[in-house]
């Protein structure tokens, strides 16, 4: 025991010697590294930049051509908003924008209607290959369905392609390209712009062209000299090979032509974007790095922010999300309205109430019945008690086609001059027309709404309250899956009356034709005016946009004369950030709050 | 054996069948894939709903669907899995989405499991010795509020308290006296109640409990430990001194002198590596040095116990080696909190470092070193960590109390007592291995559900697993998506189930399974 004893007073002596003597070693044994290196540029702009910010969202890309029918979704056109540049933009009026440091479009001839989009010189991809003419050709040939499949199909899945509007091939002119619409097409702005890369498209699928100028070569040989085998392989690599769960492999994928290129992609996390080093034609942005996360619930968002981990983020505002928003020390916040809007349709060809053929006929009493329905909804008190409390600024919305703040709203509220005033002198309105059209009360209204959704179950409630109390009987008729969607003329809306919203993405102006024509794939009132469908015709065709305000309010006026509808409100929206941070802006349409990351400025200090 | 097995197997397949269709067919009437589009006025609508109809297979009735994806999920059996595409998920095959996602579930419930299970059993077994008395009052108390607490309102409240309160709070971490006294009082309380005894001892452990408290209290305002956690070496002793405590406890006891030495010595000798240690993590970088450091303290303890252990040098070297394991362990954490500094000056947080969403920070991911994303991964951890332990270590706590308690009054545990066995070694020895039986068969099938039942937690601190997976699936109703989180979870369960019948056999020589 004695020699034990000894062992380990020895051992604890050499210890306590091995300490004291380690104490000043841990500085230059920690390996102090920094292992990302900052992008090497020549560009003044990028002096000063503050390292990142970080913003949420409730997805993040996994597709990076989202022009595809795959890709097509809001996430995926975020990445794509940071990591590319265009010929134009929404700004939050809204209204388009035009980016003339990237590149210019002019209309060469108006009939027929032929366009030509230049790029400005030295504007690249991020690895240095100039964008030209192949690359807005690549996006030519997907976009207006150029190759088809025997059955029909496209070669090239876009999102939305348009083999109607442009048959003729255009022409390529290094950094332009010029071609034919083969009709008179009004969103001819909003139809065209540059796509995914053409050199990286071509190399990907064909490994053995490694040279980006030979590649571009090849795409516009294949093109004109009709050779689709070729094609088929780039197809195939526009089509598929463009998605990626996590950071892609292969950095021709992520190519950019805007400030920011894709840094990392962690699946269901985030995604990183590093500012471009040769990005020189657009607006600046102020950070170096940009990260989106993932975060699907409102709470989770607004905790994030308050803990100071992301530093914008936006929602759909319930009375409890705009509360906790409210309470945030240290964020601002920016109610909004989105570009859905809520409206109350009347189905005019079933048999039921507002349908001339329930009166013998009768046009002017339906009409009248019609109008005294519409009045009869309560949109003061629907925005007062259900939007008000998610939106304090919100407000009545009084036209079909246009978005209030727009050109032109002021004029198209005029119209429903008669709708304007407050509910009880609506009320009273709506008591006269129906004693006026000298129709029995009450009048049975089968009303429809999403069952399950919450706040439209609360304004049937309002409305069948209001209607009730002046000669309608308003009869529960909801059903949760929109099956009325699916009956389009001949067929007839079971529902006498319908609430919901329409969603909408951009300011094109043509599309409504789907709903307001009979036969329509979205008219499920089946409203027919000969006059609108001819309006909607001239529209279509009309490419100057003071012709365009003045046929759609033309067409407006048609809507408000016959009592086609009544609209509501527009959706709110909430976006809440950091006072960190300053210059977020909302916006109602895509990319939402990201319009403007450009002016996203870090607060001084 | 074998046949047991078997049959389970073909059982489970048709449990699988069963289940699938049904759940197929609720998910595929549970909604329209379309709604959403049909609201829209974009012009492109119709193409897109056309698109989606077409590669949905949504004008073949459920029904007959549901053959369709069976024939490619049926290819799991030789290997070739087609579980279909999830459209939700940008059209990526959902055996894709579905690696990704249990990989972070695996992640995130790892930790939750072991220190629930530890702690669990822990405060059961110590509650199931001082039953009746206040400490198991208030135990019992606290797990039946915490095993009722609904976890989204726990996890909210977490992040209030547990992240923004005190990443504020660490803006200048100072507990004031008020504070520091009501502490201070509760955990003098607690330490009384779990020390129990007659009025001297509670008096004692009373004052013991809260001069303690105080004067550790005192150490973190003092050196603002809770913003910049060290350890060093005094850490690292007191740390090791503490492993080593436990061990001896479980183990061999205090009466062993040489035993005592040799366990408790492992703190020195831990000590004295600190420096090696040091040319150690730096020479060897990655997860191969935590492991090497470990192997080495466990082998130094192992060797200390064979030199000197005398006539116990096994149980001797055993304890020994443990606590070197423990303590090459703690000397990792050191390390890594000896980047805490470059930690903090890394993530975006103007304040403290508790993270509310996800399971990294990009910019430190972006540095690629391991102890960065270490602390980094922990910082992430700890919010939803301590929301699922709040829950399962309510449960645990009622297992092992009143599994304990049930041996406790054994003929076998009266046996030990009247040949004169001291309380420490009938508790470890006879009593406590035989009360965690029972426990060790709950454990598996918990795994399996906290798998599935992720859910809430999962959503709330925005995690990409399992739950969000499923969550997912069901808002877009994205039926493969949503099948594809059923088959995993089914077959979880149906997995756990047979290991714990089989640990249970394994266990408990009483029971054979056949």
């Amino acid at each position: 025991m004695k020699k034990f004893r000894g062992s380990a007073l020895v051992a604890g002596a050499a210890a306590f010697a091995l300490t004291i003597s380690g104490c000043a070693a841990p500085e230059e044994l920690t390996p102090t590294q920094s292992a990302t290196s900052d992008p090497e540029t020549t560009l003044e702009w990028y002096e000063d930049l503050a390292p990142q910010i970080t913003v949420g969202w409730n997805d993040i890309v996994d597709h990076f051509n989202g022009s595809t029918a795959a890709g097509n979704n809001v996430a995926n056109s975020l990445t794509a908003y940071l990591t590319s540049a265009g010929f134009s933009y929404y700004n939050n009026d809204p209204a388009l924008v035009q980016n003339t440091d990237f590149g210019t479009y002019e209309l060469v001839s108006e009939d027929p209607l032929t366009v030509k989009y230049t790029i400005n010189d030295g504007v690249v991809w991020s690895d240095g290959t100039p964008i030209d003419g192949a690359d807005m050709l690549l996006n030519w040939v997907a976009n207006f369905g150029y190759y088809q499949n025997e059955d029909g199909s496209f070669v090239f899945e876009h999102a939305a392609p348009s083999p109607t509007l442009a048959s003729k091939l255009p022409t390529v002119d290094g950094n332009s390209l010029t071609f034919e619409y083969d009709v008179q097409y009004v969103d001819w702005e909003l139809e065209f712009g540059v796509g995914v890369a053409a050199h990286g498209t071509v190399m990907m699928a064909h490994s053995d062209i490694t040279d980006p100028a030979a590649a571009k070569q090849a795409l516009i040989d294949a093109v004109n000299g009709g050779d689709d085998e070729f094609m088929a392989a780039v197809a195939d690599v526009w089509n598929n090979g463009y998605q990626f769960a996590n950071t892609p492999d292969n950095p021709l994928v992520y190519l950019s032509s805007g400030p920011y290129i894709l840094e990392e992609l962690v699946e269901e996390q985030y995604s990183t974007h590093v500012v471009n080093p040769l990005y020189n034609w657009g607006p600046k942005p102020k950070y170096e790095r940009v990260t989106i996360r993932q975060i699907a619930d409102s709470t989770a968002a607004i905790q994030a922010v308050d803990n100071g981990e992301v530093q914008i983020a936006s929602g759909q505002p319930t009375a409890d999300v705009l509360q906790l928003v409210q309470g945030l020390a240290n964020a601002s916040y920016q109610s909004s309205e989105e570009a859905a809007y809520e409206h109350v349709d009347l189905t005019v060809n079933n048999g039921g109430p507002f349908d001339p053929a329930s009166y013998g006929g009768d046009e002017e009493t339906a009409l009248k019945v019609r109008q005294a329905f519409l009045l009869s909804i309560p949109r003061n008190e629907i925005i007062e008690k259900i939007i008000k409390p998610l939106n304090p600024t919100a407000e009545r919305r009084t036209s079909v086609l246009f978005i209030p703040g727009s050109e032109g709203y002021d004029t198209a509220e005029s119209y429903y001059s008669m709708y304007l005033g407050t509910d009880d002198e609506n009320r009273a309105m709506a008591q006269e027309l129906l004693a006026e059209a000298g129709v029995s009360t009450p009048i049975d209204v089968k009303f429809w709404f999403p069952t399950g959704n919450v706040r439209r179950t609360n304004e049937f409630e309002l409305i069948k309250t209001s209607a009730d109390s002046v000669g309608f009987n308003v009869i529960q008729d909801d059903e949760p899956n929109w099956e009325f969607t699916g009956r389009v003329y001949p067929e007839v809306n079971l529902h006498d009356a319908t609430i919901f919203a329409w969603a909408a993405t951009s300011l094109a102006v043509s599309g409504d034709d789907q709903y307001l024509t009979l036969g329509g794939p979205s008219n499920w009132t089946g409203y027919d005016n000969a006059e609108v469908d001819a309006l909607l015709e001239e529209l279509n065709v009309a490419v100057k946009r003071e012709d365009q305000v003045r046929i759609r309010l033309a067409i407006e006026e048609k809507l408000a004369q016959d009592a086609y509808n009544i609209t509501i409100f527009n959706f709110p929206g909430l976006t809440w950030w950091d006072n960190s941070v300053t210059g977020v802006e909302e916006n109602g349409l895509v990319p939402y709050y990201f319009w403007n990351f450009w002016d996203w400025t870090p607060t001084a200090g | 054996m074998l046949s047991f097995i078997v049959r389970r197997a073909a059982a489970t397949l048709m449990v699988l069948l069963v289940a699938s269709f049904i759940v197929y067919q609720l998910t595929a009437i549970s909604g329209d894939p379309l709604l959403e589009l049909r609201g829209s006025r974009d012009p492109d609508i119709q193409f897109k709903i056309q698109y989606l109809t077409e590669i949905l297979q949504l004008d073949v009735p459920p029904f007959i669907r549901y053959f369709y994806w069976l024939g490619g999920a049926a290819g799991c059996l030789i290997g070739q899995c087609d579980l279909g595409i999830s459209v939700s998920r940008g059209e990526i095959p959902v055996t894709e989405a579905l690696s990704g996602a249990i990989a972070s579930t695996v992640q995130l419930i790892t930790l939750a499991t072991i220190l629930s299970i530890i702690i669990g059993v822990a405060i059961g077994m110590t509650t199931a010795l001082r039953q009746y008395s206040g400490y198991d009052y208030t135990v019992t108390f606290f797990a039946f509020i915490f095993y009722s607490l609904p976890i989204f309102w726990v996890a909210v409240l977490l992040k209030e308290f547990g992240a923004i309160q005190f990443n504020r709070f660490l803006e200048e971490p100072y507990i004031p006296p008020g504070a520091m006294t009501v502490i201070a009082l509760v955990l003098a309380v607690a330490v009384s109640g779990i020390v129990g005894g007659g009025l001297k001892t509670r008096v004692q452990s009373f004052i013991g409990g809260a001069v303690l408290s105080v004067v550790v209290m005192i150490f973190l305002n003092l050196t603002q430990w809770l913003k910049y956690p060290a350890l060093g070496v005094p850490g690292i002793i007191l740390m090791t001194l503490l492993v080593a405590s436990v061990v001896l406890v479980l183990s061999i006891g205090f009466n062993q002198r040489r035993g005592l030495i040799i366990v408790l010595g492992m703190a020195l000798v831990a000590a004295a590596m600190w420096l090696p240690g040091q040319y150690l993590f730096f020479y060897i970088q990655g997860p191969l040095g935590i492991l090497l450091i470990v192997v080495i303290m466990a082998a130094i303890g192992v060797l200390l116990g064979i030199i000197f252990g005398g006539d116990g040098r096994k149980e001797i070297s055993r304890a020994a080696g443990i606590t070197g394991a423990f303590a090459g362990l703690i000397m990792a954490i050191d390390e890594a909190l000896q980047y805490w500094s470059e930690y903090l000056s890394l993530i975006p947080l103007n304040n403290g470092y508790i993270s509310t969403i996800g399971a990294v920070t990009p910019a430190i991911k972006r540095q690629e070193n391991m102890w960065l994303s270490l602390i980094d991964s922990y910082a992430h951890l700890i919010l939803p960590t301590a929301a699922l332990l709040i829950i399962s270590v309510a449960g645990y706590t009622r297992y092992s109390r009143a599994s304990l308690l049930e041996v406790m009054n054994q003929d076998y545990v009266r046996t030990a007592r009247a040949k004169g066995l001291n309380e420490r070694t009938v508790v470890v020895r006879h009593a406590m291995r035989n009360a965690l039986l029972p426990i060790a068969t709950i454990v598996p099938v918990d795994i399996t559900a906290l798998i599935g039942g992720a859910v809430i937690t999962e959503q709330v601190f925005a995690w990409a697993g399992m739950g969000a997976l499923f969550i997912r699936g069901l808002n877009a109703v994205d039926v493969n998506l949503v099948m594809g989180y059923v088959m995993i979870v089914g077959l979880m369960a149906v997995i756990g189930n047979v290991i714990a019948d089989l640990l249970y056999s394994a266990l408990d020589p009483r029971i054979r399974v056949s």
